[in-house]
C-alpha cells in the first residue's frame, strides 16, 4: 500500500537553546486509507508529530534540525496551505480554541472561502453537508453556547466539509463525556464510509477505537516507533510493552461497587439547587462526603459539575443547603471557607505563584501560616515534596513540569493551609496511565492522612478504580452511580 | 443604516468624529445626539444593551460637566449665574455643557455605528474596500469572537488565586499576568486551528459576503457631509450656544 505520510530522520526542537530534541531522528510512515491509532506516554512527542505533519511547525515556530516530511509522495514544504489542507488536516484537543467565527454556519463558509470555493456554491454545499451528517440543528447556534461535545463535533464538521484525503485527530475525546465521544466517532465512521480517508488518531485510551482501527502504533521517547502493525486481535502480545511505557491497556468491563465509609461528614448537600439567571443547572442534590474518602462525579458536559464546585467554593448562589465542615457556605466568610476547602482546576498553570517548585509549596505555607518561622516552613515544604516524589524537581520552574506533575504540585500547594476538603476538576484530563496512577495514588495517600477528595471526570475507569463513591450528575440530579463501563 | 457599506460608514463616522472634536457649538452636539439616537431607535433589534452603554456615557458626561462647572478655568464669562443654588461663572457653565454634550454626541455616533454594523460584514468590507490583509482581519474577528470567553477565564484565574489564600483585588497584577500568558497560548492554538482549515492569510481566497459601494452609500456620505456642514454653520452662530 502507498505511503500517505512519511517522516524520514526528522529531528525537531521547540527552542534553539533547548537541551534535547522533542523528536529525535524519527522515521515514521502512515499507510493510505487506513485508520491508525498512535499511542505513547505523555510528552513523547505525539502532538508535535501531528503539528509537523500538518505543517504548523516549523513554519510557525521551532527548529527542524534534520529530515524531511513527505505527504502523498511530495515534500510537505512544496504544498500551499489550502492544497495541504485538502491532503491532510488536524483536529485539535481543545474545542474552545478552534473557531474564528461565532456560528458553525459562518465557520463552514470560512473554510470554503479558504479553499476558494465559489460563493454561489457555498450555501448549497453547507446545507447538503449538514443534512448528510445530521448537524442542521447546530448550524446557527452561537458556538459559545454549545457544550464541549457539540463544539468538538462542530470542529470536526469543519474539517469533513473540506473533504480531506486524510486527517490527524489529536486526543479528540480528551474532554468529552462518553456519549459525546460516541457521537463524534459515528460522524467519523460515516465520513470513512463515504470518502475512505486516511485517519490517524492520537489518544491515551484505546478502548473506543478497537473496532475502528486497522493498526495501532506505540511511540516511545523522542517519537521513536516502538511497535507498529499491532492489530486489535494481536493486542494481547503487547501487554508488557504497554506496561513498560505506562500506557492504558484496554481492560474488561467492570462494575463499580461503592466502599463503606465511616468518617465524619465533611461536605454535605441537602436538596441543593443552582444555576444561572433563566436556567437551572441542577436541583434536588443531596449527598454526604465523609472524611478520608475519594468521590468521583460523572456527568455529560454542561451538566453542572464545574458549577457545583463553584457553589461549594461560594462563587455561585444556591438554594437548599451546602455545608463544608459544618459551615453553611452562603453564610461563611471566604477566608474561613478556604481554610477548609481548596480546589485544583483544569489548568494548574493558573494557580502558580512562585518561580520554582520548592517556593511554590513554601510560599503557600507562608501565606497560610504567616507567624511561623521561615526556615521551619522551608524544611516542611521540602519534606512534603519528598513524600510525594517531587523533591528532585525543587529547583525547576513549575511550568517546566509535565501537565501531570503540575497538577500534583498544585494539589500540594493548595493544601498548604491544612484544608480538609479538596475539589479537583478533571485531574487526569489528557494523561497517560502512569501519570493518572501517580495523581490518583497521591490523592489516596492524602486521603489516608484525613483529606476528603471530590473530583469531576469523564473517565469512568479511573472513577471506578480509585473512588469510594461515584456519583452521576444528570438531568439535574446527583445519583450514586453503579453502572458498568460501556465499551 | 445597517445596509450602508461598513467601510463607507467607518470613513464617514471618523470624519464626523474629527469635526466633533474641534466643534465649539452646543447646538451642533445636540444635533448629533438627536440624529444618532433617532437612527439608533429606527434600527431593528433590541436597544436594551445600547441603553445600558448609553447610561455609562451619561454618567461620564455628567461628571465632565460638573468638573468643568466647578473647576473649569475657561474665561469669557465673567458674569456670574445661579446654578443649583450656587453662583458659577457663565463661561464655566457653557464649557461644562459643551464638554458634557460632546461626550454624549461621541457616544451616540459610536453606538449608532456599533449597533447597525455586523462584525462579519465589517471585516469583509475592510478587506475588500480598505485592502486590509485577511491575516489581520480574520485575526481581529477571531479575537472579537473569543472575547466573550475572556471574562469567564478571568473569573476562573481570580478564583484559582483566591482559594490559595492569595489576596486578589480589582487591580491585582497577578491574574492579569496569567491571562497574558494564557492569551499567548490561546492565540497560537486558534491560529493553528485556522491554518488546519486552509487559512493562509493571503488574498488568494473567495468571499461569500461581497459588500459593494452602492448609490445609497453615496447618499449616506452626502448626508453625513450635510450634517458636518450644519455643525460648522452652528459654530458661526452668534451667542453662547
Amino acid at each position: 500500500m502507498a505511503a500517505y505520510l512519511e517522516l524520514c530522520n526528522v529531528s525537531f526542537r521547540y527552542l534553539e537553546e533547548a537541551q534535547a530534541d522533542v523528536l529525535q531522528h524519527v522515521n515514521f510512515a502512515l499507510e493510505e486509507g487506513k485508520v491508525t491509532v498512535l499511542l505513547g506516554a505523555s510528552g513523547c512527542g505525539k502532538s508535535t508529530l501531528a503539528l509537523l505533519a500538518a505543517g504548523i511547525f516549523p513554519e510557525n515556530g521551532g527548529v527542524m534540525e534534520s529530515g524531511e516530511i513527505r505527504l502523498l509522495g511530495r515534500p510537505l514544504a512544496e504544498y500551499a496551505i489550502p492544497q495541504r489542507t485538502k491532503a491532510l488536516t488536524v483536529l485539535f484537543q481543545n474545542p474552545d480554541l478552534q473557531f474564528c467565527m461565532d456560528t458553525l454556519r459562518k465557520e463552514l463558509f470560512f473554510c470554503l472561502e479558504n479553499l476558494s470555493v465559489s460563493p454561489e456554491e457555498m450555501e448549497a454545499r453547507v446545507e447538503k453537508f449538514a443534512r448528510l451528517y445530521g448537524v442542521e440543528e447546530l448550524l446557527d447556534r452561537k458556538l459559545s453556547t454549545l457544550s464541549g461535545g457539540e463544539k468538538q463535533k462542530a470542529a470536526l464538521c469543519c474539517l469533513l466539509l473540506l473533504e480531506p484525503r486524510g486527517m490527524i485527530l489529536d486526543e479528540p475525546f480528551a474532554n468529552l463525556d462518553p456519549e459525546s465521544a460516541a457521537g463524534l466517532l459515528e460522524l467519523l465512521r460515516r465520513y470513512r464510509r463515504e470518502q475512505g480517508a486516511t485517519v490517524a488518531v492520537i489518544d491515551h485510551k484505546l478502548d473506543r477505537w478497537l473496532d475502528f482501527a486497522d493498526e495501532i502504533m506505540v511511540l516511545g521517547s523522542g517519537g521513536k516507533t516502538l511497535a507498529r502493525g499491532i492489530h486489535p486481535e494481536s493486542l494481547g502480545e503487547y501487554r508488557r510493552l504497554f506496561q513498560e511505557e505506562g500506557l492504558f491497556f484496554p481492560g474488561e468491563p467492570q462494575a463499580f461497587e461503592a466502599r463503606e465509609q465511616s468518617g465524619e461528614v465533611v461536605l454535605e448537600l441537602r436538596d441543593a439547587a443552582y444555576g444561572y439567571p433563566g436556567r437551572t443547572l441542577a436541583r434536588g442534590l443531596s449527598a454526604s462526603f465523609r472524611r478520608g474518602s475519594v468521590s468521583a462525579i460523572l456527568g455529560p458536559s454542561g451538566s453542572g459539575k464545574t458549577s457545583l464546585f463553584s457553589v461549594i467554593l461560594g462563587q455561585l448562589p444556591y438554594s437548599g443547603s451546602v455545608r463544608v465542615a459544618g459551615m453553611e457556605v452562603k453564610k461563611a466568610g471566604k477566608k474561613k471557607l478556604y481554610r477548609e476547602v481548596s480546589a485544583v482546576f483544569q489548568n494548574p498553570g493558573n494557580q502558580f505563584i512562585a518561580l520554582n517548585v520548592l517556593d511554590e509549596v513554601f510560599k503557600s505555607l507562608e501565606l497560610w501560616n504567616p507567624r511561623e518561622n521561615g526556615e521551619a516552613l522551608r524544611s516542611r515544604a521540602l519534606e512534603i515534596l519528598d513524600r510525594y516524589g517531587l523533591k528532585k524537581y525543587r529547583r525547576y520552574s513549575p511550568y517546566m513540569l509535565s501537565q501531570g506533575q503540575q497538577r500534583r504540585l498544585a494539589v500540594l500547594s493548595v493544601l498548604a493551609g491544612g484544608q480538609r476538603l479538596l475539589l479537583l476538576d478533571e485531574p487526569t484530563y489528557g494523561q497517560d496511565c502512569r501519570s493518572t496512577r501517580a495523581m490518583m495514588e497521591q490523592l489516596r495517600q492524602l486521603c489516608a492522612e484525613g483529606l476528603t477528595v471530590v473530583f469531576s471526570t469523564h473517565d469512568r475507569e479511573t472513577a471506578c478504580q480509585y473512588s469510594d463513591a461515584v456519583y452521576e450528575l444528570q438531568e439535574g440530579g446527583l445519583r450514586p452511580w453503579n453502572g458498568s463501563i460501556r465499551r | 443604516m445597517e445596509r450602508i457599506n461598513p467601510a463607507v460608514k467607518t470613513a464617514a463616522f471618523l470624519l464626523l468624529g474629527l469635526v466633533l472634536s474641534f466643534n465649539g457649538s452646543i447646538v451642533a452636539n445636540l444635533l448629533l445626539i438627536v440624529l444618532g439616537l433617532l437612527f439608533l431607535f429606527l434600527a431593528p433589534g433590541s436597544k436594551k444593551r445600547a441603553l445600558s452603554i448609553g447610561g455609562g456615557a451619561l454618567l461620564a458626561a455628567l461628571s465632565l460637566f460638573f468638573t468643568s462647572l466647578w473647576f473649569g478655568r475657561e474665561g469669557g464669562g465673567s458674569q456670574s449665574v445661579n446654578f443649583a443654588m450656587a453662583a458659577v461663572s457663565s463661561g464655566s457653565l457653557r464649557s461644562g455643557v459643551l464638554l458634557g454634550t460632546r461626550i454624549l454626541a461621541f457616544a451616540a455616533i459610536g453606538l449608532l455605528f456599533a449597533f447597525t454594523t455586523s462584525s462579519d460584514l465589517l471585516v469583509a468590507s475592510y478587506i475588500q474596500q480598505f485592502r486590509l490583509p485577511p491575516r489581520y482581519a480574520y485575526g481581529i474577528l477571531a479575537a472579537y469572537h473569543f472575547s466573550g470567553s475572556l471574562a469567564r477565564e478571568f473569573r476562573k484565574v481570580r478564583l484559582a488565586f483566591r482559594v490559595r489564600g492569595v489576596r486578589v483585588g480589582p487591580l491585582s497584577l497577578k491574574p492579569l499576568f496569567v491571562m497574558l500568558v494564557n492569551a499567548l497560548h490561546w492565540s497560537g492554538d486558534i491560529a493553528a486551528a485556522m491554518e488546519s482549515k486552509g487559512f493562509d492569510g493571503s488574498r488568494n481566497r473567495t468571499y461569500r459576503l461581497r459588500p459593494r459601494v452602492e448609490p445609497r452609500d453615496w447618499v449616506f456620505a452626502a448626508g453625513v457631509l450635510a450634517v458636518m456642514g450644519a455643525m460648522l454653520g452652528c459654530n458661526l452662530l452668534p451667542g453662547v450656544l
